[in-house]
Formats: C-alpha cells, sequence, structure tokens
C-alpha cells in the first residue's frame, strides 16, 4: 500500500471526501473520528498492514500526517 | 467432561435501538448500530438480578435431566452483577435450587470469558476434585450497572442468564484449552466505585458529563472499546490457533466457532482474519446484544439448537475481554440437550 492509498483508505473508513484528507489535515476537524472510527482505523493498521497499535498513541495523533507516520514502516 | 445440557433465560422485555432516538438522535443511533450489529436488547425490570434469571434457566434445566438435585456436588456462579458483596450469590442459588448442603459454591467475577472460563473450571472440579456434575451458571444484567445516557455501552449491552449441567462420566469431550490474562489493560472495563479502592461516596452516583457527550456515574460500567478492540485483535487469532493445535484439529473441521457476542465489528474482523466463514460463527447479538458471560450459551440456545442436539459437533468456544482476560476451549459435543430459550 502506498502513502496516498493509505490516505484514501483513512478518508473512507472515516467518512470524508479523500479530496479533503491531506497529512496536514488536523484529524479533530474529520467526522468520522470518534471512537467509531477509531476501531476502522486500528483495524486498517493492524489487520492491513500488520503494524502492532498502540491506543494510546493512535490517539496522541494529532493530523493525517501523524497517522501515516505511524503506518509509515509498512507503506511502499 | 461431557457438555450434558444447555439452557438460557432472557427477560421479555426488548429494547430495540429505535426507543432510544430521541435520547441520542436517529443518525447516531443508526451509526453505532451499524458498528454494533446490536438492534434490540433485552432488558430486565428493576427488581430483577442475574440470579433470578440464572435461576430460572438452572430450574429448567435440573428439571429436564431428570437428575436428583443432591446430585449436584458444585455450583460455579459466573457474574459481575451478583445480588450482593457479601455473600456470594451461588450460595443463594444453592438454596433456591434445593441443593444439598454438600454442595461446593463459589462465584467467579468475570465478564465476557465467563462462559468459557467457567467451563474450565467445572472441568477442573469434575477431574481435580472427583466431583461427578457440576451446575456452571453465568450471566449479567448489565443494564442496571452501565448509565442510560451512556451511548458507548447502553446501546451494547443486553441481559442474560445461562446455565449449563457438566458431568465426569462418559467420553472426555475437551480436546483443547488455552487461556490467559493481562492485567495490565484491567480497568479498560471497569466500574470505579464499585469495589474499596475507591469506596462508594454520595459523589459516586452523580452522573457527570464524560468524552463525546455521555453521561455517567462512578458506579456505572466505563469501556474504553478501542483499547478492547486493539487487545482482541492481538490475542484471539493466536489463541484460536493455539487451541485448534492442542486440539490437533482444523479449521475446515470445526462445526462452529462459537464467539464471545463482543458486537458485530470484532466478530467480523475476528472471522476475516481466521478465515471462518460467517455460516460456522452464529451470532446472537443483533437480537440480544452483548450479553456478558451468557453469550456463548446465548448463541447455542437461539442459534444452535437442532445442530448440538443432533449429534456430533466440533466446536471452538471463545471468550475474550474484560480482566483483561482470554481462553478458549475446543470440545467435541454428543447430543447436547438445549432447552428452548425461556423469557420472564
Amino acid at each position: 500500500m502506498t502513502k496516498a492509498e493509505f490516505i484514501e483508505e483513512l478518508a473512507i473508513i472515516l467518512n470524508e471526501d479523500p479530496e479533503n484528507v491531506k497529512p496536514e489535515t488536523e484529524v479533530e476537524s474529520l467526522a468520522g473520528w470518534d471512537s467509531t472510527g477509531l476501531l476502522g482505523v486500528i483495524a486498517l493498521l493492524d489487520g492491513d498492514l500488520g503494524v502492532s497499535v498502540d491506543v494510546d498513541g493512535l490517539r496522541d495523533c494529532r493530523t493525517v500526517g501523524d497517522l501515516v507516520d505511524l503506518a509509515s514502516v509498512k507503506l511502499d | 467432561m461431557r457438555l450434558v445440557a444447555v439452557s438460557c433465560c432472557v427477560p421479555r422485555n426488548s429494547v430495540s435501538a429505535e426507543a432510544v432516538y430521541e435520547r441520542f438522535g436517529q443518525e447516531e443511533v443508526q451509526k453505532i448500530v451499524r458498528n454494533s450489529g446490536v438492534r434490540a436488547r433485552r432488558i430486565v425490570a428493576p427488581s430483577v438480578t442475574t440470579s433470578d434469571l440464572c435461576f430460572e434457566s438452572a430450574q429448567a434445566l435440573l428439571d429436564a435431566s431428570g437428575w436428583d438435585r443432591s446430585s449436584i456436588d458444585a455450583v460455579v456462579f459466573v457474574t459481575q452483577t451478583p445480588d450482593y458483596g457479601i455473600p456470594a450469590t451461588s450460595h443463594i442459588l444453592q438454596d433456591r435450587l434445593g441443593l444439598s448442603d454438600r454442595t461446593f459454591c463459589f462465584d467467579v467475577n468475570l465478564g465476557c470469558t465467563g462462559f468459557t472460563h467457567g467451563l474450565l473450571l467445572g472441568e477442573g472440579l469434575l477431574d481435580g476434585l472427583g466431583m461427578n456434575r457440576v451446575l456452571v451458571l453465568v450471566g449479567d444484567t448489565t443494564s442496571r450497572s452501565c448509565s442510560q445516557w451512556d451511548r458507548s455501552v447502553c446501546l451494547l449491552f443486553g441481559d442474560a442468564g445461562g446455565a449449563v449441567l457438566l458431568e465426569r462420566e462418559g467420553p472426555q469431550q475437551v480436546a483443547g484449552r488455552v487461556w490467559g490474562a493481562d492485567g495490565s489493560g484491567a480497568l479498560f472495563i471497569q466500574r470505579p466505585a464499585s469495589g474499596f479502592r475507591h469506596q462508594a461516596t454520595a459523589e459516586s452516583f452523580v452522573l457527570k458529563e464524560t468524552e463525546g457527550g455521555n453521561r455517567r456515574s462512578d458506579m456505572d460500567t466505563v469501556m474504553d472499546g478501542a483499547q478492547i478492540f486493539n487487545f482482541t485483535i492481538k490475542r484471539v487469532p493466536p489463541m484460536v490457533n493455539d487451541v485448534l493445535a492442542k486440539a490437533e484439529w482444523t479449521a475446515d473441521e470445526v462445526d462452529a466457532f462459537v464467539f464471545h457476542q463482543a458486537n458485530k465489528f470484532i466478530i467480523d474482523y475476528l472471522r476475516r482474519k481466521l478465515k471462518v466463514p460467517a455460516e460456522k460463527a452464529p451470532t446472537c447479538l443483533e437480537e440480544f446484544g452483548n450479553t456478558s458471560s451468557a453469550s456463548i450459551p446465548l448463541t447455542m440456545v437461539t442459534r444452535m439448537r437442532e445442530q448440538l442436539e443432533a449429534g456430533p459437533a466440533k466446536l471452538v468456544l471463545v471468550g475474550f475481554g474484560v480482566g483483561l482476560s482470554w481462553s478458549s476451549v475446543a470440545m467435541q459435543t454428543e447430543g447436547v440437550r438445549v432447552l428452548p430459550l425461556i423469557e420472564v
């Protein structure tokens, strides 16, 4: 999965138009960034990419770019 | 150990997701339901306890078995919603059920893993203490221990009480066992003021606004769903593979994987990860919610009755959650007596 594909997957999970999701986008501004969205992001990281998730670290993410950083070791 | 018979009791009162549209908003409730899969839950009246539901289950089971009640050697009551802090509710059930004064009674404080841990404890009593017949009772009335203004829990949990009869005589049905614990996540599901660490005061009963506009008091159950999901996807798939290896079974030869009915999102995820087809992973959460330790027997009673009564069935039972705890039992049942669902 490339970085762009990862961001697109994030957008789908968080119910946003992929056009509106950029690395600098603040996660709090995304409508789907709530307890349900968090589960989807964990599933994406763990299930699709095999990234072991630290939930506190995930909650500390401020931007989409921070989420990309969590996944970066497994991105093409 | 042989699983002889199983029964379950739920309150008749069914509360649909639609019924709380007014409280949380239709769109929000629908979003939660899409994720959780819980369209309705059974809710007890304020005077009904878990032991009342388990009593009905056990009473029907003992009547149907035709066994002399004095032949029951032990009662294991697994719950997080006992009648009292003191005494253990298993003693109250021993008396109500008319069991002998030689009955070994104790309570176990577990939810999600309550049934699988309970089976393993039952097996331990039969094999380790040489008992012949053990009654394991499981259940919770979680609706009474969570805030009706906290949508992270109150739309998820339903009330139920189940009972199983275990016997030493007969073929050994358990082929594999796995269990584990990780207390570093102990507070991910908790009732903060339910014990002596933070003993309840008048303040503990006050509803307070928390994250996402939910309101609950320190007497209510609080759950960190993301932490629980994260723990589950790390621990459960390896556990299931481990129990299959211990049983020397392949996943294909298993007739049913009966998961604790946590929520649809988790079960779907586990199924995909373990490559278990939907028809081999029956669910009842859509109709009853997450019924804590009763969720596996409730699935057996409401979704697997014919299959279990008909003949041999290779089952993998999978519990995970509060504690944090996890356990799995691989067992080949043979003509289990499954009573129809009891509604009170």
